[in-house]
């Protein structure tokens, strides 16, 4: 599993504050969080590209257009209040 | 004898080049946007980050020094750590401006407040005998991120800094 560099923790952190008008939680608190979000999407990397190719077979996406795919997805999900 | 503060983040103030450390209307923190004075935002940066400035000591001044920041945040948990590095430097053609070196270096941990918003005040203590009348001091005041002891995960706001003595 992937380890969030201490930069990539306080961008998250710098981000997540921003957008909240009150911060309830310290950065070890905070950090654990983002560590796990991490370690989840990494593992769901490792299998989805599995998952994406039986429910299109007998077509097989390329990597790239399978990770583009799931990064346009979340944009929807998340950016738009799906 | 008398106690006195004086304001110290002057117009000679300027953040390092982190971009973790600026100014900005406190109206883009604060949730009812009334008050849009200028505050000074100290980011969870997770380094040490500055703003350098300078002031004059009083003619008045005798001694118990201290530094006091005058600071709130939009969090309600963990602790920041404030440091301050400093050089008085007095005298006419005696002392030079451009010294490498501080001449003291303090530092204070302090908690979030109860609740976001509330007025939070430190006081950290400077040796009395570093400062002299009409001394120009050059200081750095930063959060430092690196320590253990911040936890915060939330910008400092920083409304004040202030020279704190007594006179005769």
């Amino acid at each position: 599993m992937a380890v969030l560099t201490s930069e990539q923790l306080t961008e998250l952190r710098q981000e997540l504050a921003r957008g909240e008008s009150v911060v309830t939680y310290d950065k070890a608190t905070i950090n654990a969080a983002c560590q796990t979000v991490e370690d989840e999407i990494e593992g769901l990397k490792a299998t989805i590209g599995v998952t994406i190719d039986t429910a299109t077979s007998p077509v097989t996406l390329s990597g790239a257009i399978k990770l583009k795919l799931v990064k346009f997805y979340f944009h929807q999900k998340f950016n738009r209040g799906g | 004898m008398a106690t006195h503060r004086i304001p110290i983040l002057g117009p000679g103030t300027v953040p390092d080049s982190s971009g973790d450390v600026f100014f900005e209307p406190y109206s883009i923190k604060a949730t009812n946007d009334v008050w849009d004075r200028l505050v000074a935002i100290f980011n969870d940066s997770g380094t040490r980050i500055g703003l350098a400035g300078g002031f004059t000591v009083p003619k008045n001044y005798v001694g118990s020094a201290n530094l006091i920041i005058v600071w709130t945040t939009t969090a309600t948990t963990g602790d920041v750590e404030w440091d301050f590095d400093y050089r008085a430097v007095g005298g006419n053609d005696i002392e030079s401006l451009d010294q490498a070196g501080t001449q003291e270096s303090v530092n204070a941990n302090d908690t979030a407040p109860s609740a976001a918003h509330e007025r939070m005040e430190i006081s950290i203590a400077l040796t009395d005998a570093n400062f002299a009348v009409d001394d120009e001091v050059t200081f750095e005041l930063f959060r430092d991120g690196t320590d253990v002891g911040d936890t915060m995960a939330a910008a400092a706001i920083v409304f004040a800094a202030m020279f704190e003595y007594a006179d005769a």
